[in-house]
């Protein structure tokens, strides 16, 4: 391993750390620091026994990102709300497939789990085949729920430095 | 906040409005999970309402603590939704093995 490797395999587990002591001073309001820290390496052995770890971000993407992010969960939640409330019902459910064009599982999976505060739709597997697929659970079958998931979609790719986004070459 | 620890006016509507906002989200998914038809029509009433209900309230708390209460306060909606969007999907994928499960026996 090349120092630079070295390097960003060290910045890559820091990170993790901080990541995991901010979930643990806001779980525990700040407290049980000496229960925390083997914990942790008990947590960083895992991650590096199961490969996981961070995955690389193009920092330029994420403000754009994160403005999209808020804004669809704002419409998600204001969707649901107006549909539930009114008084005639305003939904019609279906199951339905959507093609996935990110390429690494990771990806995919973050994609799975972010579909879920989308406009109208939840995602319950993705089905690994020539494209992968991931079955979505759509509230309304009338809405266009598909350029939705694509736009996300579209987001991730920018964000993650691992994919390809539309339109551009690795 | 003044030097006597009281919020401005401002800060008060503000606040009250950011809560009272958060309680329309967290009435509105708790009447989508008793109006919505099936049991993965009330997930999107849970993850998607409940996730804005709860940053509205953390946004309309947040006037009244510190730098750092703040901080743990944002954490905390940042972990719920994190949490809230993965077990959403975890949840859906038990319902729809089990309806899939039970289709089978039946055919």
């Amino acid at each position: 391993m090349s120092l630079s490797q070295s390097g960003a395999v060290v910045i890559c587990y820091s990170a993790i750390s901080g990541i995991f002591a901010l979930c643990w001073a806001a779980l525990t309001g700040g407290r049980g620091w000496w229960f925390f820290l083997p914990l942790c390496l008990l947590l960083l052995l895992w991650c590096n026994l199961a490969k996981l770890s961070l995955p690389p971000v193009r920092f330029n993407a994420v403000p754009g990102f994160l403005l999209f992010f808020s804004r669809q969960l704002v419409l998600g939640a204001w969707d649901v709300a107006k549909r539930a409330l009114s008084p005639a019902p305003r939904w019609a459910p279906q199951w339905q497939p959507y093609s996935i064009s990110l390429t690494q599982a990771a990806s995919q999976r973050l994609l799975a789990s972010m579909v879920s505060l989308l406009p109208g739709t939840c995602a319950v597997n993705i089905e690994v085949g020539q494209p992968d697929v991931l079955l979505l659970h759509v509230l309304d079958s009338n809405t266009d729920w598909h350029k939705a998931v694509a736009a996300l979609e579209q987001q991730l790719a920018w964000l993650l430095r691992d994919e390809t986004a539309k339109g551009q070459t690795a | 906040m003044d030097s006597a620890g009281q919020l401005s006016v401002l800060s008060t509507v503000l606040s009250s409005l950011l809560l009272i906002t958060g309680l329309f989200f967290f009435i509105a998914g708790s009447i989508g999970m008793l109006r919505f038809p099936d049991s993965f029509s009330r997930l999107h009433a849970v993850t998607k309402a409940d996730s804005l209900g709860l940053g509205s309230i953390v946004a309309g708390l947040m006037f009244y603590g510190d730098l750092w209460q703040n901080l743990l306060l944002l954490l905390i909606w940042l972990l719920v939704l994190a949490s809230g969007s993965v077990s959403c999907q975890l949840l859906a994928r038990f319902a729809k093995a089990q309806q899939d499960r039970v289709q089978q026996d039946k055919t």
